[in-house]
């Protein structure tokens, strides 16, 4: 990041005085990292764009709940991002009826190998949809939010233990059900 | 390819890797930012700001009164509620203030005996006031 550039822990500090410029820049940098977040976890429907609305507007009415020095901001972001999913899902709150295969079919016709890969997809999402909530919350943060391992544990609340038996877990459980996408990938590398 | 449930190769493992970060993200919601803007200026903490300033004075906001009047206030307000409770179970229990209660409605031709007759639950004996 620039050195230039202020940083988020710089913009919450500004959005605690009230700042709509500083709320904007932190809308900017990680807007899409909660909505993709909640993607994955509420397994892709029109609920991410509420659930990131009710997660920002959050942080606009309480900047002051993030503490810089316990866990870096994403860190924390994600958090609350988390547990936003998890009150969304035990509240059972109406899911659009979305199938997942519209939803790729919505991204536009292509060439028969886009056709392939986006069924491709389909079974990999499918699968990650699957895997028991923590688990996929684990393989979430590690591989479509770059969180290592202790990030993950702090995000999860557990030790860094337990994130690789839950990373070790679901990713058994991903081999044996994309066999076959995984049998063509080897097959087709070597 | 090692079918064991508990061991995972290295090659299977980054194969999983490229199935799993090939995956597309959320499609893109472009108003959802604006959006959001909109939802927290209207949800906006009650403090002044350099963007949401707007010159008015503070509303439902106790700072302009001095600390030790408002605790007076609460205080006070909350002596004259429980001496007034006390004063009204007292009096409620020991009958004062009952020939009012009742007397109006003999006056309207009401008929108070089953008021009367509630009230001796309390200890009430209404004998002597109807001897008079």
């Amino acid at each position: 990041m620039d050195a230039n550039l202020p940083t988020d822990e710089d913009l919450l500090v500004r959005i605690i005085a009230g700042n709509e410029d500083a709320f904007s820049i932190l809308l900017d940098r990680h807007l899409e990292s909660v909505r993709n977040l909640a993607w994955r976890i509420l397994g892709q429907h029109d609920a991410v764009d509420d659930l990131a609305q009710d997660v920002f507007v959050k942080i606009w009415q309480k900047p002051e709940s993030f503490q810089p020095g316990k866990a870096k901001f994403s860190t924390w972001l994600y958090r609350v991002t988390m547990n936003a999913c998890i009150d969304r899902k035990r509240k059972k709150l109406p899911l659009p009826s979305e199938n997942i295969d519209e939803t790729i079919a919505d991204r536009g016709p292509g060439p028969e190998a886009a056709i392939i890969a986006s069924q491709t997809n389909t079974r990999v999402e499918n699968a990650i949809a699957a895997l028991p909530e923590r688990q996929r919350m684990a393989i979430c943060l590690s591989y479509y939010h770059c969180q290592s391992n202790s990030e993950t544990a702090r995000v999860l609340q557990c030790s860094i233990e337990a994130v690789e038996s839950l990373l070790g877990r679901a990713r058994r459980t991903l081999r044996q059900k994309l066999n076959s996408e995984i049998n063509e990938l080897l097959g087709g590398t070597g | 390819m090692n079918k064991d449930n508990h061991t995972i190769s290295k090659a299977e493992l980054e194969a999983l890797d490229r199935l799993l970060e090939q995956l597309p993200g959320a499609p893109a919601s472009p108003d959802l930012k604006s959006r959001i803007m909109l939802a927290a200026k209207d949800k906006r903490p009650a403090f002044e700001t350099d963007n949401f300033t707007i010159n008015e004075p503070p509303v439902n906001n106790n700072d302009n009164i001095e600390p030790g009047s408002l605790m007076f206030n609460r205080w006070t307000a909350g002596a004259l509620m429980a001496a007034s409770l006390i004063l009204g179970i007292w009096g409620g229990f020991a009958g004062i203030g009952d020939a009012y209660l009742i007397e109006p409605l003999e006056y309207a031709g009401i008929d108070t005996t089953i008021i009367t007759g509630d009230m001796e639950l309390t200890g009430f004996i209404p004998g002597p006031r109807d001897a008079l």
